[in-house]
């Protein structure tokens, strides 16, 4: 069975949120948690050494998808030319236990009721049928995405289907290759704590903090984008979450 | 929607010579964010896998310092001209410049000034990195280093944003970057940085048809060709208003009244009762609150627009206008956008509204000499473009018909030739630089020795890039009561404040916050996500608190280009950033014009 997916490139990745907007405009997708593609943007560490994290969040179509036996209702099926995973829209209303297998959350839902109507990324299967790219794909401005037969972009870019901080592959064998972030590397030196110490001060006004764990000691719920969730407790927090503070 | 921008006279290197150089500097660019030529962020990303080393210089740890960078070296903002004059220090101390370039194309006499002030023989200040380090937050080893890795990286492609020219001597920076580029032979030479940064050019991009709306020439001495003078400086439009009273009660001079508001002494004084807009102005002008009470006094305010923008809420009367994008034709520098739809409701292109009020005024001779009547408009409209684009077809050798290209306007042709940059015929064929001294000058004779009072920059500005702690800056003495830096940066789902009322990006792609350090935030209780009031003596707003290691200890950020959203205390609940800015103290300390200040000492509190 053919076998298409995504590649995404999380080194090249500004969290720019092109593919997530085209998905929405090409999908006819309204404003608010009916994100078919996630964009998470979050950060680790502490100031200065810091960094942001950018997720890629689709559906995977997943070799295993897990979803499909979950499904009491029969409500999703992989289709046979591309190995998109597909929603049945006839059993929208009953896909609930089918998205609580789904470890990516990739089933997203318009409320929070039981019965609320469930969609999910199509790989854009219209446009495949069409010879286009999936409209992420062809958004996005750093080529950080790439989609065709998993075969191909295996050959292309390896078979890591592992990033940080999302589940491990081997529960549903995603269709997708990762490419992670790239390491940091010091071309200068720079002295942490005599910096922690400069930024204190200014002249002679008092310092802005007493001590350097007042900027790198981070308590629990201080910060909220600090850590991936890919399956919020409700609409409201998966829309949340899935914006940046950018603009 | 970016290439909209690219009209915009601008040069800079084509994009593929960034991979001429050894080290890639970006200071205080953030090409992810805010930059014209959107190939810009891709090409970076090809220069980083390339193996170009990259530093990022930044008061926040932006996507260009997740993305491009090597290494992020966190900066106080307002203080980058001493971080570069510790360089040059080192540069000049440790003969690093590129000594046979600059007696080549340098004018030495400029030089040895900067130098005599750089190295303390001019103000008895020697701008050594443990100088700068005071004041930056950067440590002096850092800047040393950093300083010598620039000038051995030969070529460096050093990119300073023009966000740090927004704030006040904002041309400082401009001018030490450039000096930097000056000394260390980098100005019109493959892999080097030429000019100031905004986006790597495209090769061979197309310039633009120019549509010919008059089709004779207009009279030198009457309107844009002629030599109106400048009455005041835009951001100072409500100084020019409010302080008009005072001159009228004997309260203020003429002169002084002048050279606040950006007007040469000798000028006639603005005497402003009417205002035309055609742009989202209040919003996006320093001092929100000193504007609306200028605006209070004004007779008449037209506005012309497509949105109801917190600046057409004042309007008297809104002349709706069609969307360029999709009810007009236009050429937008290398792009076309053809006419789409017919305009919805009464809307009308500025054009002719601007053709109608001529006709009114006895001036369509001037203006719009082919208007024949309404009736006529779109075809007129269509008969111009057409030319336009037929004449720049031929001259170009392009024969797509005017019909095929509507129907797809998109040209591509083969770049063939060498890689283009500024400044290259100067530096390979000898040129002279267009100065008076035929080289690069650092230091302005003009600017010396002009009284700037008597013109419409209201008084003086340094000669040469040197370092003064900006006002509503870090080391302004209002701090104590005011003691967190706020900046403004572009965002980045909208342009200044267009698409700020766009729910696809509004609501689905971003939270308009207020970036806070861990630091400040823990000092203030307040957690990500709180409501937080932020304020000083000129304005407030009311948003969420973005909690972040993303920020300098000090500086909190708050993006420009918020719809102002007050509510019935004239507490702004949206948070738009110019609220916060002075225009004020710009003017008592400051000639009239200048850099725009956007920057604030602000306070935040839990609300």
């Amino acid at each position: 069975m053919p076998q298409y997916g995504f590649f995404f490139d999380q080194s090249r990745c500004i969290g720019c949120r092109a593919c997530a907007v085209a998905c929405k405009d090409w999908n006819d997708l309204p404003e608010g948690p009916v994100k078919w593609l996630r964009i998470y943007e979050y950060e680790k560490g502490s100031f200065p050494n810091v960094r942001v994290h950018y997720h890629f969040i689709p559906c995977f179509h997943c070799e295993n998808p897990v979803c499909i036996d979950a499904s009491s209702a029969r409500g999703i099926y992989k289709e046979d030319k591309y190995g998109a995973v597909l929603i049945d829209p006839e059993k929208a209303t009953r896909l609930r236990d089918a998205a609580a297998a789904c470890p990516y959350g990739s089933i997203v839902f318009e409320n929070d009721a039981s019965d609320a109507k469930a969609s999910k990324c199509t790989m854009c299967i219209d446009r495949l049928e069409q010879g286009l790219l999936p409209a992420c794909v062809a958004a996005c401005p750093t080529r950080a995405l790439d989609f065709g037969p998993l075969e191909t972009l295996q050959k292309k870019y390896g078979v890591n289907r592992d990033l940080e901080d999302l589940p491990s592959s081997n529960l549903t064998k995603p269709a997708v290759v990762f490419k992670p972030h790239a390491p940091k590397k010091q071309l200068v030196p720079y002295d942490v704590n005599k910096a922690l110490k400069l930024l204190a001060e200014r002249n002679n006004l008092p310092p802005l903090y007493a001590t350097p764990d007042d900027v790198i000691k981070i308590p629990e719920g201080l910060l909220k984008r600090n850590k991936l969730v890919l399956k919020p407790t409700s609409v409201q927090e998966l829309h949340a979450l899935t914006k940046d503070d950018n603009a | 929607m970016m290439g909209a921008w690219a009209w915009i006279p601008y040069v800079d290197h084509e994009a593929p010579d960034i991979f001429n150089t050894k080290l890639i500097i970006m200071w205080g660019w953030d090409p992810t964010t805010s930059e014209w030529m959107i190939f810009t962020k891709y090409y970076l990303c090809l220069a980083k896998e390339r193996g170009i080393p990259i530093i990022v210089i930044d008061p926040r740890y932006t996507a260009s310092a997740e993305v491009y960078a090597d290494q992020w070296i966190p900066i106080r903002p307002g203080t980058d001209v001493a971080m570069m004059l510790a360089m040059a220090n080192v540069i000049f101390k440790e003969k690093l410049y590129d000594q046979e370039y600059v007696s080549k194309y340098v004018d030495a006499n400029g030089l040895q000034k900067w130098m005599d002030y750089v190295l303390g023989k001019t103000d008895g200040v020697d701008k050594t990195p443990e100088w700068a380090e005071k004041i930056c937050g950067v440590p002096a080893e850092t800047i040393r280093e950093l300083a010598r890795l620039y000038a051995k990286s030969k070529p460096c492609h050093l990119n300073v944003s023009w966000a740090q020219a927004r704030q006040p001597y904002g041309e400082n920076v401009a001018r030490a970057a450039i000096a930097l580029h000056a000394i260390t032979g980098n100005i019109g030479v493959p892999g080097g940085s030429s000019c100031l940064g905004g986006g790597l050019v495209a090769r061979g991009v197309y310039d633009s048809p120019i549509v010919d709306y008059r089709q004779k020439p207009v009279p030198k001495t009457e309107m844009w060709g002629g030599t109106l003078p400048v009455l005041y400086c835009n951001w100072k439009w409500a100084d020019a208003v409010l302080l008009r009273e005072k001159v009228d009660r004997g309260e203020l001079s003429k002169e002084e009244y002048n050279s606040i508001i950006g007007n040469a002494a000798d000028n006639p004084m603005p005497n402003l009762h009417m205002l035309w807009i055609n742009k989202n102005i209040f919003n996006q002008t320093v001092d929100l609150n000193k504007q609306i009470q200028a605006i209070m006094k004004m007779d008449f305010i037209v506005a012309c627009g497509r949105h109801m923008t917190p600046s057409n809420k004042y309007a008297d009367i809104i002349l709706p206008l069609t969307d360029v994008m999709f009810e007009e034709r236009h050429f937008f520098g290398n792009m076309y956008a053809p006419k789409i739809i017919e305009p919805l409701g009464e809307a009308k292109d500025l054009m002719w509204i601007q053709t109608q009020l001529a006709k009114r005024l006895g001036l369509l001779d001037l203006f719009m000499p082919l208007y024949t009547s309404d009736e006529e408009w779109d075809s007129l409209m269509e008969r111009l473009h057409k030319e336009a684009y037929e004449k720049w077809a031929a001259e170009r050798g392009i024969n797509i018909p005017w019909d095929e290209f509507k129907k797809k306007p998109i040209i591509r042709r083969d770049v063939v030739g060498e890689l283009n940059y500024p400044f290259k015929p100067q530096i390979r064929k000898g040129e002279k630089f267009n100065t008076k001294t035929g080289k690069i000058e650092i230091y302005s004779e003009y600017l010396a020795t002009t009284d700037l009072k008597k013109t419409q920059y209201g008084g003086p500005i340094d000669p040469m890039p040197v370092y003064r702690p900006v006002w509503e800056g870090f080391y302004d003495p209002k701090a104590q009561r005011y003691p967190l830096m706020a900046i403004t940066p572009h965002g980045r789902y909208r342009i200044h404040s267009v698409q700020d009322s766009n729910p696809w990006l509004s609501e689905d792609c971003y939270r308009h916050a207020v970036w806070i350090n861990v630091a400040d935030a823990k000092a203030r209780g307040v957690k990500d996500g709180d409501l937080v009031r932020v304020y000083n003596d000129v304005g407030e707003m009311v948003i969420p608190a973005y909690v972040t290691s993303r920020i300098v200890p000090g500086v909190v950020c708050i993006y420009e280009g918020a719809w102002y959203a007050p509510n019935a205390q004239g507490v702004d609940r949206r948070g738009c950033s110019d609220i916060i800015c002075h225009s004020e103290s710009a003017a008592q300390r400051y000639p009239g014009t200048g850099a725009w200040p956007f920057v604030a000492l602000v306070e935040v509190e839990k609300f």
